[in-house]
């Protein structure tokens, strides 16, 4: 039996593109890009499948040095022989046009062969799950939400994804992604006036095989239900309990804050610490690792500079900074790594851990909040961002949940709120949904506990439909 | 990209039209070698390269005949895989702005089986690689439709009907935008640029010039088949004030004249200098008052002008006005809507906002959205969405407009799309929007001055980014031009300032007055809908604002 075909290009495919256009360039440098990318989706709304989306894009960018003059790059979607032809001869004559000689300027030097750690990012799961039937799970996740009588939205994604990273220097990267997520979000339906109340649950992977439907539409089902008739509360600083949800819309905003070039700029909450300096609290880490089980990413940037595994706060103490290869070099700093949009937030080996029932149970008052949504960060400096409460905001009293509230938007700094620790979960990847507040889909994998701090700022009511 | 969008600032610009435009595509002449590409050209060195044109500059690309026989080729495939329904949206982009190139080409193939709908997006230009999308669209809405049987739930509802359409049609435009030589483009910068020199007292005035035409082709297996050629563009002109900190210098954009559905002629308007004269001495006028920390928080009066109203209104009351919205198609997204349930908003007695606002919708020339027919083959029609502060229309599409039905049967009209139907790219996913949404402005003479005549003590906000809350129920505005006004008389510029608005603060009981006509301003307003999410934009135009009770708020709290 034949193998199937892959979804994308595949390495060797993409190794023989780009050989053959470094070998038609004649400027002393250049630079080959390419990404391909498939994706399948499947919407539902009110019980029932809305619309199936697919897919493609593929992208081949070429950049070429003007003798130290600027650059020019383009890129093009088609890949047959006349046209990159074509794109060679455009960027040769764009050259020319604009400075005259591109080949009169200071020579890139040749770049020493880079060492890569493995890619564990492809599942070959999930891309046979491209090329096939992916509807069975749609009813596991809509008939629990029939039977209880709720009206479900869902969003069922996978995508394939390969990439190249090739220069004239010496420079050959190459890897390929998969990802799939799942997110079940459920109403009541309205009785009279008011809002209904709304419950969200979701799941993302690399590997098709791992996603439990089944479990995601239950969890959907218990929240939504719980969430019914939520009533005002006063906002204000409180003690919270932030569900892996939350946490992980949160936490995905503080990767960048660890660039070094921008952090020695004063333009992030890091400027202001030096390295070992503690910025969370001690029984918290915070890491970065292409080949984590759950978080992997491919080894290599977009200009084929290696990743590796890099720790950023150790026991809340700031331990690293990512230095681009630029910055690294004008700096004086031996390392190049860049920061990672896949960040790791988790408790200290030894710290005790709790689960979000028993954080629930421990706590007198306070609110427990199963995802935020419409993240902002308003002040670059302290790292304060503000954000809404989505898909289940809780009132918890005397260790159990009392009521479900109307939404909050929130006000505060995880420099600040993680610094209130009160009780750390363990770390699991955790879904986003829609959030294009954090780019494009799919979004780097986040794995994050749940965590209950105290005097979280509650800054006001945030209506929500 | 953000939700959070800036609006009509150099920066929004050069992200909408020239970063995306600055690209180059080649290939030959043939369907096959296209590409979607992006680079940044810089001025070219030879007075030669300079009497080019930028369609010298752009590679030959299809032609319309060739994507017309493309999209007719996908159809018949779509037909023989047992679609009931399907259409394609097929095209390319050109574009030249600030000296950089693009072309985006591609399609979308949608199909019905059993009122289930598949999509099916490709950029491969040949016979073959359409077919296949079409058939891959109808086997998968195949499949759905089998899954939604199993299901048992209600038939999604029937698409509003809408007649075969055929023709072709070309934005109104009387100079080429690709005809005219570089040095043309050259000129237009350089005059806007003269402007400050000649006023001196510190003053840069700036022209980002750009423009796109594309071809797009519908077609369904109706046999309908329609093919658009779209010009638009225009120039960003603004005027600064400068200082010797940055963080303090003031920039006016010259409202009105970002993009438009027109040809070159609208850089060479006369009066263009004129009006970036305006911006400077408004630029130079705000300059004179001194910039200080805000730290007064509380609730005050607020006078909104229009481009600052008109992102208010755009990003909440308009947006809760999309038929992808009201009918949760966006659930799992963007959000859902507030002016829900249909049929209760157009029956109340009561009107939903201060009956000061009347707000309408249209997509004729010069507006940025201007076609014959939008991407469902729909003849667009203008229309009220507010009489007085009463919801009486939503934006529809032929998908979202039987979601409103009980808005048409509350006028007694017949069930239609209002033709808001929009494709971003030609490979995209058609959605709602709300093409170009417009407030009127008052009937008695006010300006912005006279609306802040009346203030106590309060604020005047300039040009603003607007971020709605989830529910579209209120949300943060932030401006790079706050004055504080004290007995009717500005005191002060101030910085980090964030005004915290609800429905009720700018457009119900709080409402006190709008502006005239000569206050008007436009904003972009751009959301991302759908999952995955892709964005779109629209403009929309609104007088200036006297509002009483906005919260004022500061968002560098502390540990």
């Amino acid at each position: 039996m034949n193998a199937p075909t892959p979804p994308v290009l595949m390495p060797g495919e993409l190794r023989t593109i780009a050989q053959t256009l470094l070998g038609m360039l004649t400027t002393d440098s250049a630079t080959i890009n390419i990404t391909h990318q498939v994706t399948r989706v499947t919407r539902i709304a009110h019980n029932r499948v809305q619309r199936l989306n697919n897919g493609e894009t593929l992208q081949c960018s070429l950049l070429t040095s003007l003798g130290g003059k600027g650059t020019v790059s383009l890129s093009i979607n088609q890949l047959d022989d006349d046209t990159l032809r074509s794109a060679v001869q455009y960027v040769e004559r764009v050259a020319r046009e604009t400075t005259g000689d591109p080949a009169v300027g200071p020579q890139a030097m040749p770049v020493p062969p880079r060492q890569y750690l493995p890619n564990t990012s492809w599942s070959e799961s999930t891309a046979r799950a491209l090329g096939v039937d992916r509807q069975s799970m749609v009813v596991e996740i809509v008939q629990p939400m029939v039977d209880a009588q709720l009206i479900g939205a869902a969003f069922i994604g996978a995508s394939a994804q390969s990439t190249l990273n090739a220069t004239k220097q010496g420079v050959l990267a190459t890897g390929e992604v998969t990802d799939t997520e799942l997110v079940v979000t459920g109403w009541n339906r309205p009785s009279g006036a008011g809002i209904a109340g709304s419950g969200w649950a979701g799941q993302a992977v690399r590997t098709w095989d791992r996603l439990d439907a089944a479990a995601v539409s239950a969890e959907a089902v218990r929240i939504t239900k719980l969430a019914a008739n939520p009533v005002a509360f006063e906002p204000g600083r409180r003690t919270v309990i932030l569900g892996r949800p939350a946490m992980a819309q949160i936490v995905h905003a503080m990767g960048r804050d660890f660039d070094a070039y921008t952090t020695h700029m004063g333009m992030t909450p890091l400027s202001i610490h030096k390295l070992r300096d503690r910025v969370l609290d001690e029984r918290l880490t915070l890491s970065s690792d292409p080949n984590d089980p759950e978080g992997g990413y491919l080894p290599f940037d977009d200009q084929g500079h290696p990743r590796i595994p890099m720790t950023w706060i150790d026991h809340g103490r700031l331990a690293n900074l990512a230095y681009g290869a630029m910055y690294a070099a004008s700096a004086g700093v031996r390392s190049a790594n860049q920061w990672s949009d896949s960040l790791r937030l988790s408790a200290t080996s030894g710290t005790a851990l709790m689960t979000t029932e028993e954080m629930i149970a421990s706590c007198k008052e306070g609110i427990y909040v199963n995802r935020v949504a419409d993240i902002e960060v308003v002040h670059a400096r302290s790292g304060v961002m503000t954000g809404v409460t989505s898909g289940g905001c809780f009132l918890v009293r005397n260790g159990k949940i009392d009521k479900p509230v109307k939404d909050f938007r929130f006000l505060d700094s995880p420099y600040f709120f993680l610094n209130r620790l009160i009780a750390v979960g363990t770390s699991e990847r955790t879904a986003f949904g829609y959030a294009p507040w954090h780019g494009e889909w799919p979004i780097a994998p986040t794995i994050v506990p749940p965590v209950m701090v105290r005097d979280f700022n509650f800054s006001a009511l945030a209506d929500n439909v | 990209m953000h939700r959070f969008q800036r609006l009509a600032t150099r920066r929004q610009f050069l992200v909408s039209s020239t970063a995306t435009l600055a690209s180059v595509a080649l290939g030959a002449p043939s369907a096959h070698a296209l590409g979607t590409h992006v680079s940044h050209l810089r001025l070219p060195r030879t007075a030669a390269a300079r009497r080019t044109t930028p369609g010298q500059w752009l590679p030959p690309t299809s032609s319309a005949e060739q994507f017309r026989a493309l999209a007719l080729v996908a159809m018949e495939a779509a037909r023989g895989a047992g679609a009931d329904f399907a259409d394609i949206r097929m095209g390319v982009q050109r574009d030249f702005a600030a000296f950089g190139v693009g072309i985006t080409v591609g399609y979308g193939v949608r199909a019905c089986v059993n009122g289930t709908w598949s999509f099916q997006a490709g950029t491969t230009l040949t016979s073959d690689a359409v077919a296949l999308a079409a058939r891959t669209a109808v086997s998968d809405a195949c499949t759905a439709s089998v899954v939604n049987a199993k299901l048992h739930q209600p038939r999604g509802l029937d698409w509003a009907h809408t007649p075969v359409v055929s023709g072709e049609w070309r934005s109104p435009v009387d100079v080429d935008p690709f005809a005219v030589t570089l040095n043309d483009y050259i000129h237009v910068s350089r005059a806007a640029a003269e402007v400050g020199r000649r006023l001196g007292e510190g003053v840069e005035t700036n022209c980002i010039i750009g423009w796109q035409i594309e071809t797009r082709v519908f077609a369904s297996t109706d046999g309908s088949l329609v093919t658009q050629e779209w010009t638009r563009g225009g120039a960003l002109l603004s005027a600064t004030a400068v200082l010797p900190n940055p963080d303090e210098q003031v920039e006016i954009v010259v409202p009105d004249v970002v993009r438009h559905s027109v040809g070159f002629e609208a850089a060479l308007d006369p009066a263009i200098p004129e009006r970036l004269t305006v911006a400077a001495e408004q630029a130079i006028r705000w300059r004179e008052l001194r910039q200080s920390p805000f730290t007064d928080v509380g609730r005050y009066s607020v006078v909104l002008d229009g481009a600052a109203m008109a992102g208010v209104l755009g990003y909440t009351v308009s947006n809760a006005l999309d038929g992808d919205r009201v009918a949760d198609f966006e659930a799992d997204a963007s959000g859902r809507s507030f002016l829900t349930p249909v049929a209760e908003i157009v029956a109340a007695t009561t009107p939903q906002f201060s009956p000061l606002l009347t707000m309408t919708s249209g997509r004729t020339a010069p507006s940025l959205t201007a076609v014959q027919w939008d991407d469902d083959g729909v003849v667009p029609d203008s229309y009220t969405l507010i009489e007085r502060g009463r919801v009486i229309d939503y934006h529809t599409t032929r998908e979202t407009a039987p979601h409103v039905a009980a808005c048409y049967a509350a006028h007694t009209q017949p069930l239609r799309s209002h033709g808001r139907c929009l494709a971003p790219t030609p490979g995209s996913v058609p959605m709602s929007f709300g093409g170009d949404v417009r407030v009127n402005p008052g009937s008695e003479r006010v300006s912005v001055d006279d609306l802040m005549r009346d203030m106590g003590r309060g604020f005047c906000v300039m040009g603003a980014s607007v971020r709605a809350s989830p529910g579209l129920t209120g949300g943060f505005i932030r401006s790079p031009l706050v004055v504080e006004v004290q007995q009717g008389k500005p005191v002060r510029r101030l910085r980090n300032v964030w005004f915290a608005f609800t429905i009720k603060s700018v457009a119900s009981k709080a409402l006190v007055a709008l502006g005239d006509a000569r206050t008007l301003g436009t904003a972009t307003v751009t959301t991302q809908k759908g999952m995955p999410w892709q964005t779109m934009e629209y403009p929309m135009t609104a007088p200036a604002a006297f509002c009483k009770e906005v919260d004022v708020v500061r968002m560098d709290i502390s540990a």
